[in-house]
């Protein structure tokens, strides 16, 4: 594999780069993990005076116009694409006659020094062509929020009817997935994806893990960096509270080249901190709150309770601490099923009455209150069955200095280290997950231990600057590659 | 020597396939010797015919001639009456207009010929004139059951080939064997119908409800026939059945449809055969009524659209032509991959074989020159028309110096595919077509060219066949010469294709045109080559199955059959076959 060199961290110089911010849905119309990341980043431009403007997608709440495929209900730097055709989300085609002329005329007006694009779907693949056509001096950045490009299983790498977890697509694997399209079609499916986004300059995925199975699935590494998203925007009074107790992590380590890990390291936990092995100030002076009221440990679960989010392995755990007589732990589930297939619902239903005391259902919460109620509990689960990337939810729980239990596969792994913030569970075992609650009932330093593990996240500053460093490595001297 | 006489009346007889004339005529013209001829004249259309005269007794003219009842066979039913008739016999000639003669409903003529007939001079020609009257009519009910020994038939299916074939699918049972003759007619029209000649199909279903009443009847009893010559328009076709002891039954024909191409889809489906069957089910069923269908059906020019999507290329150097049917999101990935790739010396132009699709053909292409910016050409033809048409209109309005005919499931792997086979094209002035080296999506070889070999279980006909198919690609390239190209992919001078008139038209939905169109390249003195510097993808369906019965199969059947008779029995030229193996 070709080395990658990268110069140096580049000053911040007084010109900032234009930037044209593209998201497949306008944040004005839904709120997901990549609308945030796309509109924080806009603002933070904006702050810094810099010339940015932002494309997303209408959705319900935006009025279309006739004949006006894009219109600006939000301001005049801001706008709004209304899909004019039926999207093909199997090659992400965008059939729209009249998107890509009103794309092209868009940055041949703007000439963006940069085209940030959080997603292709609903714009479509071949916009990175239109805008190379229009405005051939842009360079494009693509963030990636998930295995789309690679798997058609809403990009997720796990099989369809197993639901197990995917290693790796392959054209009469994904057949056996969808048997309504023959290997040929995901042949004509990779193809075209990739025939669109050989025009992108620059591809940037949150993780690393991400970034390796797009590597190896064809991008070149020359072209892959790893640079987490803009962290969601957060109540700032709060967060300076739990700043205090948060060691400081350098803001520039934060941004790497791709170096495609020789193995997967599922379970394996990284090297220990010093905090681990020897409990450093921090740890000797926190005693586990709990320990200290004598009440059972919080565990919090936060977000979708859909299988892949893992919501069947949680309350299979509990229903195991409930049925060991454990009450030294209890599971509160944060999040909302009514949108679940009624036969899931059904079985969830049934299963949080089974779990009895280990868990608790509060419903559905305001992603306003997160940070609120993140704060009550001792450690956060993230207990998903399938790879993930860079989960809101662990930027969230370590905004709130709390450890996380997650998966030992995919982003989840990668984002927490076993042993120092949090500890890693065999995927889809809720016995490896009972036993990983149950090391911290038994040993409440432990739990102690790992909430000083906790290091601070980039503010949105920090990220921002990240970023700024990032387009400008892209701007004044074109990656490099040696052989 | 002009005689007298006069024709008084005269009937077309559907029943009896001819003209049934009465009236008198002078003396002499029965002189011993030669054979009369009658020509009836319809205003310059002529039947000409050997009549049956017989003599009857006239009083009225006994001093001038005799009177006749004359029957003039006419399976032609030229509809209207004739103008005059013209008598032959040797020196004698007796002609006379027809406009004054009394025009009957063969009902009539019938029952006043046998009349006559009754007490006339007995003759030969008498016996064989009144077997013909007395014949029981066809009056639209079944008889056949109702003879002594019953026989049992029945026609499930009768579609007309046009202009006058009749394909027949069925059953029939005797279990007495007391058929003597089996007749089909229609109008004035019959044909012998010979068990030898027809397809035999198992039909369980018949036999075995038959089984109880009259023991063990061959299961066989199926049949798939055709007639090449028997329909008339506007009338209904029925079997006529005589037994050995001189019963004649008939048996309707319900449901007389028009064949078209889905016609052929429906039979085809019904037969399986093998090794020698098939020479003779292809000669006599299949192969004579699939040319009728196919020819009727490609009779008239078709009407197209054309429209250009983007500027059209001023005197291209090749034009790629594609016709499109079943997956039109194929032009949505060829264009996407040729974006930027592909030299805009070369116009695309793609040929939509299936109306239904039109428009939204031109919304896809609408929007993928929008997101492309690839001029095309988009032909729509007016009808579906099949691969060797659709290619041929391509061909049509092509205007670049070379063509590349190419199918819409081929995509290219590198940028200068096309370069290299024009390039190779261009080298040899004795080559004439170029074929690219195609593989599947899993890399290994799809196509480097065709041999012919033999096949024993299909008739020791010649198929082409794929060598290193399925195999890995090769590693060395090379331009090699071959037996023949697929269509799939091929380049060739757009002076050459026409001159050898395109792929010929008379395969059906698309097998073998391109190993014709290679021979008849290659009869024109020019080499085929592959070159595999040209490398692409043919994501060839998989869609033909192991079904023993399926039709699609029996198509294919029908393609080798007609490339048979085109270049292998009684042609010129003997192709070059591949023996995979030693003859012990």
């Amino acid at each position: 594999m070709n080395k990658i060199v990268r110069p140096a961290k580049a000053p911040l110089g007084d010109g900032l780069p234009s930037v044209l911010i593209m998201c497949h849905s306008h944040p004005m119309e839904t709120r997901g993990g990549a609308e945030i990341a796309a509109l924080e980043l806009f603002r933070g431009l904006k702050s810094r005076s810099g010339a940015a403007w932002f494309l997303g997608c209408a959705g319900s709440k935006t009025e279309s116009r006739l004949g006006a495929p894009l219109t600006q209900p939000y301001g005049e730097d801001d706008y709004v694409y209304h899909p004019g055709a039926e999207f093909d989300y199997f090659k992400f085609a965008n059939p729209d006659p009249n998107f890509p002329k009103a794309l092209g005329k868009l940055v041949a007006e703007l000439k963006p020094d940069i085209v940030h694009s959080h997603h292709f779907s609903r714009f479509g693949v071949e916009s990175f062509a239109v805008i190379k056509r229009n405005s051939p001096n842009t360079k494009i950045v693509l963030s990636l929020h998930e295995f789309l490009a690679i798997c058609n299983h809403h990009g997720q790498m796990v099989k369809t009817k197993s639901m197990h977890l995917c290693d790796r697509s392959s054209y009469s694997a994904c057949s056996s997935c969808f048997p309504q399209y023959k290997a040929r079609d995901f042949f004509l499916r990779k193809r075209y994806i990739q025939t669109f986004f050989a025009d992108v300059d620059l591809f940037v995925s949150p993780s690393q893990f991400l970034a390796d199975r797009f590597h190896e699935w064809g991008l070149p590494a020359e072209k892959l960096v790893v640079l987490e998203n803009m962290p969601p925007v957060q109540n700032h009074g709060m967060v300076a509270e739990i700043d205090v107790a948060l060691p400081q992590v350098a803001a520039e380590t934060e941004v790497r080249p791709v170096a495609k890990r020789a193995t997967r390291t599922v379970a394996a936990a990284p090297a220990k901190s010093a905090i681990a092995e020897k409990p450093g100030p921090a740890g000797k002076a926190v005693e586990s709150a709990a320990a200290a009221e004598s009440r059972p440990l919080r565990f919090g679960f936060f977000g979708q309770m859909s299988p892949l989010k893992g919501i069947t392995v949680i309350i299979e755990a509990a229903q195991y601490l409930n049925k060991q007589g454990v009450t030294g732990a209890t599971i509160e589930i944060h999040g909302d099923y009514s949108n679940q297939p009624p036969a899931f619902q059904e079985v969830v239903t049934k299963a949080l009455d089974d779990a009895g005391q280990s868990i608790v259902y509060h419903g559905a919460y305001d992603n306003r209150d997160v940070h609120r109620l993140m704060r009550r509990m001792d450690a956060i689960i993230v207990p998903s069955t399938w790879w993930e990337n860079s989960p809101v939810v662990i930027q969230e729980a370590f905004t709130n200095g709390k450890p996380v239990i997650c998966s030992n596969i995919g982003g989840m792994a990668e984002k927490v280290a076993h042993g120092v913030d949090g500890l890693h569970f065999t995927a889809s075992q809720p016995l490896s997950l009972a036993r990983a609650i149950m090391e911290l009932t038994e040993d409440p330093v432990r739990l102690a231990q790992l909430t000083a593990g906790v290091r601070k996240r980039m503010t949105t500053d920090q990220a921002l600057d990240a970023h700024l460093r990032f387009y400008r490595s892209i701007m004044t001297s074109p990656v490099r590659v040696e052989a | 020597m002009a005689v007298p006489g006069n024709i008084e009346s005269l009937a077309y007889c559907p029943s009896i396939g001819g003209w049934l004339v009465l009236g008198w005529i002078g003396f002499g013209w029965d002189a011993e010797g030669a054979q009369p001829e009658a020509t009836l004249n319809f205003g310059g259309r002529l039947v000409v015919a050997e009549p049956i005269i017989c003599v009857i007794d006239r009083p009225d003219v006994r001093k001038v001639g005799t009177g006749i009842v004359m029957f003039i066979p006419d399976q032609r039913d030229l509809k209207g009456m004739p103008h005059d008739l013209v008598l032959r016999r040797g020196d004698f000639a007796f002609s006379t207009p027809l406009v004054s003669a009394q025009q009957f409903d063969p009902q009539t003529a019938l029952t006043h010929g046998r009349n006559l007939l009754a007490h006339a001079t007995r003759s030969e020609e008498w016996q064989n004139l009144i077997s013909l009257l007395e014949r029981p009519l066809f009056t639209g009910p079944d008889t056949i059951e109702s003879f002594d020994r019953p026989v049992f038939m029945q026609v499930d299916l009768a579609f007309v080939c046009p202009p006058s074939g009749l394909w027949l699918f069925g059953w029939m049972l005797d279990p007495f064997a007391t058929i003597a003759r089996m007749t089909l007619r229609c109008g004035g029209r019959s044909a012998v119908i010979d068990p030898r000649e027809w397809i035999s199909i198992s039909r369980a279903d018949v036999s075995s409800g038959f089984g109880e009443q009259f023991g063990g009847l061959s299961p066989k009893c199926g049949f798939l026939a055709y007639f090449p010559d028997v329909y008339l328009p506007g009338q209904a076709p029925y079997i006529e059945i005589e037994t050995v002891y001189g019963e004649i039954g008939f048996k309707a024909m319900a449901n007389v449809r028009s064949a078209g191409v889905d016609t052929i889809k429906d039979m085809l489906q019904r037969i399986d055969l093998r090794y020698d069957e098939l020479v003779q089910g292809y000669d006599r069923v299949i192969g004579p009524a699939i040319e009728a269908i196919n020819t009727f059906r490609l009779r008239n020019e078709v009407g197209y659209t054309r429209m250009d999507f983007g500027p059209r290329v001023a005197s291209p150097r090749c034009s790629i032509i594609i016709p499109l049917y079943g997956r039109m999101d194929f032009m949505e990935y060829q264009l996407a991959f040729f974006a930027g790739t592909l030299s805009p010396d070369h116009e695309i132009i793609y040929v939509l074989d299936d109306p239904t699709r039109q428009r939204e053909l031109e919304f896809l292409s609408a929007s993928c020159y929008a997101r492309f910016r690839r001029p095309f050409t988009l032909v729509g033809l007016a009808e579906n028309l099949g691969y060797a048409p659709a290619n041929n209109m391509g061909l049509k309005v092509a205007s670049g110096e070379y063509i590349c005919f190419l199918n819409s499931d081929v995509f290219p792997d590198e940028s200068d595919w096309l370069e290299y086979m024009l390039q190779t094209a261009e080298n040899d002035p004795k080559v004439g077509i170029v074929g690219a080296l195609l593989v599947f999506e899993d890399e290994t070889v799809q196509h480097d060219g065709c041999t012919y070999e033999r096949l024993p279980e299909f008739g020791n006909w010649v198929f082409c066949m794929h060598p290193d198919k399925g195999m890995t690609s090769p590693k060395v390239l090379r331009v090699h010469e071959v037996g023949g190209v697929t269509g799939a992919c091929m380049v060739m001078k757009a002076e050459l294709a026409r001159r050898v008139g395109g792929f010929d038209q008379g395969y059906v939905v698309g097998d073998f045109e391109d190993a014709d169109l290679c021979e008849k390249v290659k009869t024109a003195g020019f080499s085929c080559m592959v070159d595999q510097r040209a490398r692409l993808y043919h994501l060839e369906r998989q869609s033909q199955g192991n079904q023993a019965a399926s039709w699609r199969f029996n198509l294919t059947l029908y393609n080798a059959w007609r490339f048979q008779n085109r270049w292998v029995r009684n042609a010129e030229r003997s192709l070059v076959l591949d023996e995979p193996e030693a003859v012990a």
